[in-house]
């Protein structure tokens, strides 16, 4: 069975205008999308800015009101699932986001970033076996554990997607959304990030949703490529047929685009 | 830039957080610092004022600032009255120390309203949107339209005359700028990925509002107490002036107001000691705030028409 | 961008209604009774009664099937009714309106303790101006600890107890809580006349009880009759009533005033804009140097000393010790001189510091690097850029600036006797002359949204960004 399957997903936000401000249109954000993810699996997913493709994974993991269609994570139905009821499922599905810089909290510190999952997730855990926990994360990840106590801002760009994966990391989750994990950061420091990741997900048996903008960085993780253009997903594929028996114009030029060095 | 995750060696000793970085921008600002140095010694008075006013009234006997002497009245300045008595023997120095400790008392009252309405609305506001915002949007455009003096005088005026109605009437009309401006930084941080990434979490609205955006505004908070307190002092003067104001206390304003038919007969004194006594505390906390805006939050838009 | 200009114009309608609702919510709610407030502080409640049907005080607030009524409650002699904590017999209704919204008695003042010794125990209730056609409602809270019967009698004074017919009988079990509601019908037979006075017989016997938060209502058939929307209908038709003081009409004394304020506050208004833009552009283009500083400095300073010390100042050393100018009165062009001059010189250092910092944000906008980089000098980038594009937020500046001119300055007129609006205003606060300041505070505020529309509906014109909304 399928971790995560999508149906006819629609993502339309309402276009607010005229003399009282109601709904005077919608943008089709996402607009029909369907596919599955297996468990263990790396599914890519590519287009170009505006496509709708951080939206789908926002809204597979219910960050944001779904307008018509199905999830189904392992097995249950989450379309219409409470803030209450998806908080369990919280612990299993997890987000690392693009901007390394906004995606963490100024005013907190390391520990209380990545330990904060912990305060929710495992109520039962005391102070110190928090602090130990906290302090194993940081170091699988490839951070120092007695940085703990610093704030985001001393941390280098990938130093501060480490910890973005240390956070999501420490609810122990089966599924992460990757929303263009490393096309903020400098090359050399991609290629170390990518590595990171694929460790973690031989040693913790993750499955990724991992979304780019550019083919190159998505060929070398994923099993499958999803090519997203304009709210739709054009060409599903694996990553070598991809490469190599492009279906689509838009993949195609999407091929064209990825620089000849890489 | 390379990934120093193994080995970073770029931090320095010690952590640091956002407000020791403003802490040290703001150390640079001289006159602040010299500001910040008088300000200190304005609290220091107000605890030493607050002492005298308690320690008379736990005695149960009439404080030394009010004890009156008529034989000694509207004296000149000397070596046992520095800037001579009132109409009733007070000594004026005695009155302008207590007219410190009203002043504080209600700053930190006045605070104690609007700083709490204003960041609850402010965040309701910018963090929910939709009609909660415009519900809020159109509460305080309300408040706003009437001319913030006309609006304090009339709270104060029915209410009632004293520092409780001071406070209630500043309270209740001062609460709008605070409140724009959270709502304008909740709006923007809402957005912000660690918000989403508290969301996904599951984290609820209200720990994401307090636990995680509310740090990130505190600043601004202490930019308004700075700023908003001098326009306390200076609202005070006018509320004494126009009868609703403080009775049976030494404010400035009563002071001010009660140094107007003497000054008339030559007697400066009263007058500048009061005058002297707001302008270095309201010209300290404006060089102080100004700073403090401009380590914290240097875009920070805090520019407000001063009330005619 | 024309559904913009409409939506912008339409908003105007809930902001006035909101500053009507807000003025009149501090006028008639928070501040307590306001015929109370009217009467002074030792007057009768005969008195007080009398005012609140002369200004329709009685009225519910809002909406209401009910309208509140005046009464005396007086315990039976020698029968074991006392007033809680010793408190006046007199009691008041104080309800927001008459939902059970109502907070009870702001001034403390809460009930009775009925200690029934043997036999009954009676609160005797009066309702002056009874008028035997309507129908009243009693309303109080009953705490009976050990239980006790009530029973609610209604006859015309000196009727005995026994004649009087029982509106309402009720036994009460162990620590009863409860709200006794009890109405007193039209066709309850009653010999009191239009305006005469009936009486209402609070009984307790088997148990001690307290009885408190007593009020009395009037039905009313239009719920509508209230003391608000009285006012919104009044003022649309630009009816502001009349003054306490005067008994002249409050829309002839504004209209009379709105010239002697404008003669003090136009000039400031002009003459402290030229010199604060003149001044804050000569700190732009000096930026960072002395020349900066010093008028920063200057303009903080000059915002620290009060208003007030300012006015009393220049009063005392031009007028009267050096006699430049006349110290009070409206007679001419040299009464008006030194209030314009110091309602200026109060004024600057705030307006200078607001528009400076206007200035300099402009000045390091990228458009002016550009500008720079072309090669443009200081005074074109000042003049045909910065100052252009400052325009915008000085304009708003200025038009909100503009209730100032209506309001006048307040403590200027009253200083130097000029027969304003701030003068009317101060003194009407000083003989508590209530409908001036309502009118007073409510037209400052419509003056403040029509010109924050037109900054709006400017912004429009002005502004190409705002019409891609």
């Amino acid at each position: 069975m399928a971790l995560l399957e999508v149906k006819n997903l629609k993502v339309y936000f309402p276009i607010m205008g005229g003399v009282i401000r109601h709904k005077v249109g919608e943008v089709k954000a996402v607009d029909d999308v369907s596919f599955t993810i297996e468990a263990g699996e790396t599914v890519g997913l590519v287009g170009e800015s505006g496509s709708g493709k951080t939206t789908v994974g926002r809204a597979v993991l219910r960050l944001l009101e779904p307008t018509a269609g199905e999830i189904r994570f392992d097995g249950c139905d989450i379309t219409n699932a409470s803030h209450h009821e998806l908080r369990p499922l919280r612990k299993q599905m997890q987000m690392v986001f693009q901007d390394p810089f906004g995606s963490l909290n100024p005013r907190m510190t390391i520990a209380s970033i990545v330990g904060e999952a912990l305060k929710i997730h495992f109520v039962q855990m005391d102070r110190n076996a928090r602090r130990d926990r906290i302090a194993e994360l940081l170091r699988r990840v490839g951070l120092k554990p007695e940085h703990m106590n610093r704030y985001p801002h001393e941390f280098s760009g990938g130093q501060r997607q480490r910890i973005g994966i240390a956070r999501a990391l420490a609810v122990e989750p089966k599924f992460i959304v990757c929303d263009e994990p490393v096309s903020a950061l400098d090359v050399s420091v991609q290629a170390a990030i990518i590595n990171l990741m694929q460790d973690l997900q031989e040693q913790y048996r993750l499955t990724y949703l991992f979304i780019a903008h550019d083919l190159a960085v998505v060929e070398h993780i994923s099993d499958r490529v999803l090519v997203m253009t304009q709210g739709k997903i054009v060409e599903a594929a694996s990553a070598e047929d991809i490469y190599s028996r492009p279906q689509h114009a838009y993949t195609q030029k999407l091929i064209a685009a990825v620089p000849k060095a890489f | 830039m390379t990934d120093t995750a193994a080995n970073p060696a770029a931090l320095a000793a010690k952590p640091q957080t956002l407000w020791s970085t403003a802490w040290r921008q703001f150390r640079r600002n001289r006159l602040a610092v010299v500001c910040l140095g008088i300000v200190a010694i304005y609290v220091a008075v107000f605890f030493y004022a607050e002492s005298v006013y308690w320690i008379a009234r736990i005695r149960d006997v009439v404080p030394s600032y009010k004890v009156t002497d008529f034989a000694g009245r509207d004296a000149h300045p000397s070596a046992a009255h520095w800037l001579g008595t009132d109409f009733a023997g007070h000594d004026n120095v005695a009155q302008l120390i207590q007219g410190v400790r009203i002043a504080f008392e209600i700053a930190i009252l006045t605070s104690a309203i609007l700083i709490p309405l204003g960041f609850l609305l402010g965040a309701l506001a910018g963090y929910f949107g939709r009609w909660v915002d415009t519900a809020i949007i159109w509460l305080y455009s309300v408040v706003d339209s009437v001319p913030s003096i006309l609006s304090i005088i009339s709270i104060s005026y029915v209410v009632g005359r004293g520092m409780k109605g001071i406070v209630i009437g500043m309270g209740l009309v001062v609460w709008v700028g605070l409140c724009r401006l959270i709502r304008g930084e909740y709006l923007k941080h809402k957005q912000r990925a660690y918000v989403v990434a508290a969301r996904s979490l599951g984290a609820g609205h209200l720990a994401v509002m307090l636990r995680h955006i509310a740090p990130n505004v505190l600043h601004i908070v202490i930019i308004t107490f700075t700023l908003t307190f001098p326009r306390f002092i200076l609202t005070e003067v006018i509320l004494s002036y126009l009868g609703v104001g403080i009775t049976g206390e030494p404010s400035w304003g009563v002071m001010i107001n009660d140094a107007k038919q003497r000054l008339w007969l030559g007697v400066w004194w009263e007058l500048g000691g009061a005058t002297a006594a707001m302008f270095f505390l309201v010209l300290a906390l404006n060089i102080v705030g100004d700073a403090l805006r401009d380590a914290l939050d240097p875009k920070l838009k805090t520019a407000e028409r001063p009330a005619a | 961008m024309t559904a913009y200009i409409i939506r912008r114009l339409l908003s105007v309608i809930p902001i006035t209604l909101g500053v009507l609702l807000l003025v009149f919510l501090i006028y008639r709610v928070i501040g307590g009774d306001p015929a109370a407030r009217l009467a002074g502080k030792n007057a009768t409640p005969a008195k007080i009664e009398q005012i609140r049907k002369t200004f329709g005080y009685d009225k519910p607030k809002f909406f209401g099937f009910w309208v509140q009524k005046f009464f005396r409650a007086q315990p039976g002699a020698g029968l074991g009714v006392v007033p809680v904590s010793g408190q006046t017999v007199w009691e008041f209704c104080l309800n927001l309106c008459s939902f059970r919204l109502a907070v009870v008695s702001a001034s403390g003042q809460t009930g009775w303790n009925f200690k029934p010794a043997q036999g009954a125990t009676r609160l005797a209730v009066a309702l002056p101006d009874f008028d035997a056609r309507q129908r009243y409602r009693m309303e109080f809270r009953v705490e009976a600890p050990q239980g006790c019967s009530l029973r609610v009698l209604l006859a015309h004074p000196g009727a005995k107890p026994e004649n009087q017919p029982i509106i309402l009988e009720k036994s009460l079990s162990n620590n009863a809580r409860t709200f006794v509601t009890a109405d007193i019908a039209p066709t309850v037979d009653l010999d009191a006349a239009d305006g005469g006075t009936a009486q209402v017989t609070v009984e307790i016997t088997g148990g001690e009880a307290t009885v408190s938060a007593l009020q009395v209502w009037r039905a009313q058939s239009n719920p509508f009759d209230s003391q608000f929307w009285q006012i919104v209908s009044q003022f649309a038709q630009l009816n502001f009533g009349k003054s306490l003081q005067s008994n002249q009409r409050i829309s002839r004394m504004m209209a009379d005033g709105v010239v002697p304020s404008l003669c003090i506050t136009t000039p400031i208004f002009v003459i402290e804009f030229v010199v604060a833009v003149a001044l804050a552009l000569l700190c732009a283009y000096y930026r960072n140097t002395w020349l900066d500083r010093t008028f920063v400095v200057i303009s903080i300073v000059g915002m620290s000393v009060s208003g007030l010390v300012y006015i009393m100042l220049g009063q005392y050393f031009f007028s009267f010790e050096l006699g430049w100018f006349p110290v009070w009165g409206f007679e001419g062009i040299n009464y008006v001189l030194l209030p314009v001059v110091i309602g200026v010189v109060a004024s600057i250092g705030g307006s200078l510091r607001f528009y400076r910092t206007i200035m300099l944000d402009e000045m390091y906008q990228d458009y002016v690097r550009t500008a720079f980089a072309k090669g443009a000098s200081q005074r074109q980038v000042l003049f045909k850029h910065v100052l252009k594009n400052a325009l915008i937020p000085i304009l708003t500046n200025v038009v909100v600036a503009i209730p100032f001119l209506y309001t006048g300055s307040l403590m200027l007129e009253s200083f130097f006797g000029i027969p304003g609006l701030g003068r009317m205003t101060v003194d009407a606060i000083y003989t508590g002359d209530e409908p001036v300041l309502f009118a007073m505070v409510f037209i400052g505020s419509v003056v403040f949204v029509i010109a924050n529309l037109i900054t709006d509906l400017c912004y429009t014109w002005a502004d190409p960004r705002i019409r891609l909304q």
